[in-house]
């Protein structure tokens, strides 16, 4: 076992940093014993660094595991960027001839991301047993467990290829898992010897508060007050693309802020520029869906708002966990409106299968299968390829559209407790809490005071965004001589 | 969709079917699409949104027909009303739609457009002796051409770019240049973006495409016929011919004297998908390019001319000759492509 000091030193060489965040060192000293281990990590504490760290001292390959593919190119282009260039993702997005490639080629690479479907797939499953696999990593481990609300079924499937990788060291990682989230990943990855570490998600140095209102003209006039008021650069989510776009614009007419858009709608072009205006500074605020922020590394943001409460407490976590990676102080709001949760409801019947659905699914089967499925469908579809039978699955369902529901009560409950919201949401995840003070939340006993809590920016924008740059300017700084 | 541009792609003398003009601009080449893209007098736009999300065209149109620009037909087509008429001339005057447009070359501009981006930063990173920055996205054939390009032109590469760049630039309109650099990457430079670009210039989102496609297609042909050639391999495939290649094949031994029928043991297909090929050759090529009279003889011609007369050519129909003649239905919208041609002259 490596001593504290050889592990530090690697440390300051590989990545510069002095000392490791709350829980690496623990995880990367078990995995590198070999142990199977799930880490519960908050968000903020560096993840990647864990299995980048451990790729650098084992031979073999690193392969992790990720639910989103969309997200997965981010991560590479990361890894690449910290230095890692042996890096790749193979997913669906890549065209039949670079995938071909990638397989043929992979003894170049060193990390490959790649998506729960895509290891299902024996060619590719095959090229990977060809080499040494020195760790698995499964990324958001949380999606196994089959009642989190990110369940992906592909995640079940996990199980038998470790142990058709003979049983490659494994690392599971995840910033939200309370205890019975916990168990059931257990149960349901099969590792008999698996370690847990598990660390507080409470992020101290993130203030929390919750604003409710009775009409939509309030929460926009809260909104422009907040964002004109506090410290930059921010984010604010959204459950809705249409109104991100819409509030995106009317921000842009009454402020001077540079507000931009970011969701799933914009092209690749476009994608790239506002990441990176944003982590240069050069946008005050960002109104995302919560495709934005997985992938990218910005330690300064200083405030999350949410304008629609999230489904769940474990997205909420995700998503304000955005903010303050730079351990200084920050805010996450969200901003209620009465019956905001309706929009959330009808989410849930958007996702989840409907019983005449599941019926007519089974019963014309013959018909449907040659056609282009939709999400619904792609859902039901998994389960009837799987061996279940019509009622199995329609109870699958009906406690899953339960499951969600009361996820979204316990959003709720957070959003409407009177008392600390702090000590709500960690006992949501079996933590104790009774730090409460007059920066911990807003409630009905303490008020958040901006201006005290160093949150509050005067001047307007952080960088203006030069307008009208003539090219041959343009050109002089593209080069550096 | 943009309701402007829409305007401008309705007519009102003519009913149109916007799903067809949807597809047109996505790039569909079905002989049918293509058939009435030459009807409309659309054809030169064929494939000009194929990386472009153009949105819901039924939006658009329900927004011309509630402001009572365009009327319903029938359950497809769209006819604009004269007060539609009226507002599609005032539009023409200030809407800036693509100038670039080919019977002849598709532009990959999306292709052409993220390798010379990644190329100006890999060799801006360079100058700044910075090797770790976030790639600008391509696919790996485009990343592979870049990197090759740069491993072989790595000595004095970043004045070449940079001279390169400015000789370009310098030659084009100013408010031109300034579009096409606004969308460079490089070292801390990111760039605007579509809809930054159409803010500051003050024009819709489609517009600011229309103005960059136009630049990114300037720039190609400029790269083509430059005698320095050190871009040049950044646009291998990004020009490629409108036309269909079999077709082409097809049509080369149309026009050396092979049958239908020798045409299609020829090339081992069958003959309906022959008489596709050479429906979509007339139609990209100009009339004088087309054999039209090996295929409809002076016969046919007469009967075709008096069956139809002086109907309007959108109302044809096969079936007015299908029973009374011989003439089959390829040789019906050979003729019928034929008086379209000659109808614009």
């Amino acid at each position: 076992m490596l001593s504290d000091e050889e592990l530090k030193k690697h440390l300051k060489k590989w990545f510069g940093f002095d000392d490791f965040r709350s829980g690496q060192k623990e995880v990367i000293q078990l995995i590198l014993d070999d142990n199977d281990t799930l880490g519960v990590l908050p968000t903020g504490t560096g993840k990647t660094l864990i299995y980048q760290y451990v790729g650098k001292m084992v031979d073999g390959m690193v392969i992790v595991v990720s639910p989103l593919i969309s997200l997965m190119q981010d991560q590479v282009d990361r890894m690449r960027y910290l230095g890692e260039k042996q890096t790749v993702a193979i997913t669906s997005n890549l065209s039949w001839v670079d995938r071909k490639r990638v397989i043929k080629n992979l003894n170049n690479y060193k990390y490959v991301y790649v998506s729960p479907e895509m290891l299902s797939n024996s060619d590719v499953l095959d090229a990977f047993k060809q080499y040494k696999i020195s760790l698995f990593v499964i990324d958001e481990a949380h999606c196994i467990n089959q009642w989190g609300p990110d369940f992906r079924p592909e995640y079940l499937n996990l199980k038998d290829i470790i142990i058709r990788l003979n049983h490659p060291t494994t690392l599971m990682l995840t910033a939200t898992a309370s205890n019975d989230v916990v168990l059931d990943i257990k149960e349901k990855i099969g590792l008999p010897n698996l370690k847990t570490i598990k660390y507080s998600t409470n992020r101290p140095n993130i203030a929390l508060a919750v604003d409710t209102f009775t009409s939509n003209e309030d929460k926009n006039d809260q909104l422009l007050y907040l964002v004109n008021k506090l410290m930059k650069p921010g984010i604010i989510y959204f459950s809705s693309k249409k109104v991100a776009n819409a509030v995106c614009e009317w921000l842009k007419e009454k402020t001077n802020l540079n507000v931009e858009v970011y969701h799933a709608d914009l092209d690749a072009d476009s994608r790239y520029r506002i990441q990176h205006q944003f982590i240069s500074d050069r946008i005050d605020i960002i109104c995302a869906t919560s495709a934005f922020g997985m992938g990218i590394d910005k330690d300064n943001i200083r405030f999350v708002i949410h304008y629609h409460m999230p489904a769940n407490l474990e997205s909420y976590v995700q998503e304000m966990g955005r903010a303050g990676r730079d351990g200084k102080q920050s805010i996450s709001v969200i901003l209620y409106r009465e019956k905001d949760e309706i929009l959330q409801y009808r989410f849930i019947d958007d996702t989840i299968p409907s019983e005449d659905m599941i019926n007519f699914f089974y019963d014309h089967y013959q018909q449907l299968k040659n056609n282009e499925l939709d999400d619904k469908a792609n859902l039901i579809n998994y389960y009837f390829q799987n061996g279940f039978t019509k009622n199995e699955v329609i109870n699958i369902f009906e406690g899953r559209r339960n499951e969600l529901i009361t996820s979204l009560n316990q959003m709720l409950g957070y959003v409407r407790t009177k008392g600390c919201k702090r000590e709500f949401l960690l006992s949501y995840f079996n933590e104790t809490f009774s730090e409460h003070d007059e920066n911990c939340c807003n409630g009905d006993a303490t008020q958040l005071q901006l201006e005290q809590m160093d949150l509050v920016q005067e001047s307007k924008s952080l960088n203006s965004r030069p307008r009208n740059v003539k090219w041959q300017s343009i050109i002089q700084t593209l080069f550096s001589k | 969709m943009n309701k402007d541009l829409l305007l401008l792609l309705l007519s009102s003398t003519q009913p149109r079917r916007i799903k067809l003009i949807q597809n047109l601009l996505n790039g569909k080449r079905t002989v049918s699409t293509l058939f009435w893209a030459m009807r409309y007098d659309l054809l030169q736009y064929s494939a000009i949104f194929k990386t472009y999300d153009l949105n819901s065209i039924n939006g658009a149109i329900k927004k011309l027909i509630a402001d009572g620009l365009a009327k319903q037909v029938d359950e497809f087509q769209y006819q604009l009303t004269s007060k539609g008429q009226i507002k599609k001339d005032s539009v023409k005057e200030s809407f800036y739609i693509l100038q670039n447009t080919s019977y002849q070359y598709d532009y990959d501009v999306n292709e052409f457009k993220s390798r010379l981006l990644l190329a100006i930063q890999s060799v801006s990173e360079y100058s700044y002796q910075n090797k770790n920055y976030y790639p600008v996205k391509t696919d790996m054939k485009s990343a592979m051409i870049v990197k090759r390009w740069f491993i072989q032109n790595k000595k004095e590469i970043v004045n070449r770019l940079e001279d390169y760049l400015t000789k370009y630039l310098s030659q084009v309109d100013d408010k031109k240049a300034d579009i096409i650099a606004q969308q460079m990457i490089g070292h801390d430079v990111y760039g605007m973006t579509n809809s930054q670009l159409a803010d500051i210039l003050g024009i819709s989102n489609v517009e600011a495409y229309f103005m960059e496609y136009d630049g990114w297609v300037d720039f190609i042909n400029y790269i083509i016929n430059d005698d320095d050639n050190l871009l040049l391999p950044l646009i291998n495939d990004v020009r490629t011919l409108k036309m269909n290649h079999h077709a082409i094949q097809t049509y080369k031994q149309f026009v050396t004297g092979n049958t239908l029928d020798q045409i299609a043991k020829n090339l081992k297909v069958k003959i309906s998908t022959i008489r596709e090929h050479l429906l979509e050759m007339a139609i990209w090529l100009p009339e004088n390019k087309f054999p039209y009279f090996k295929i409809i003889n002076s016969d046919d011609e007469r009967t075709l001319s008096k069956a139809f007369g002086n109907q309007p050519i959108d109302d044809w129909q096969y079936r007015q000759i299908s029973e009374s003649t011989d003439i089959n239905f390829f040789e019906f919208r050979i003729y019928q492509i034929l008086r379209s041609k000659q109808d614009v002259k």
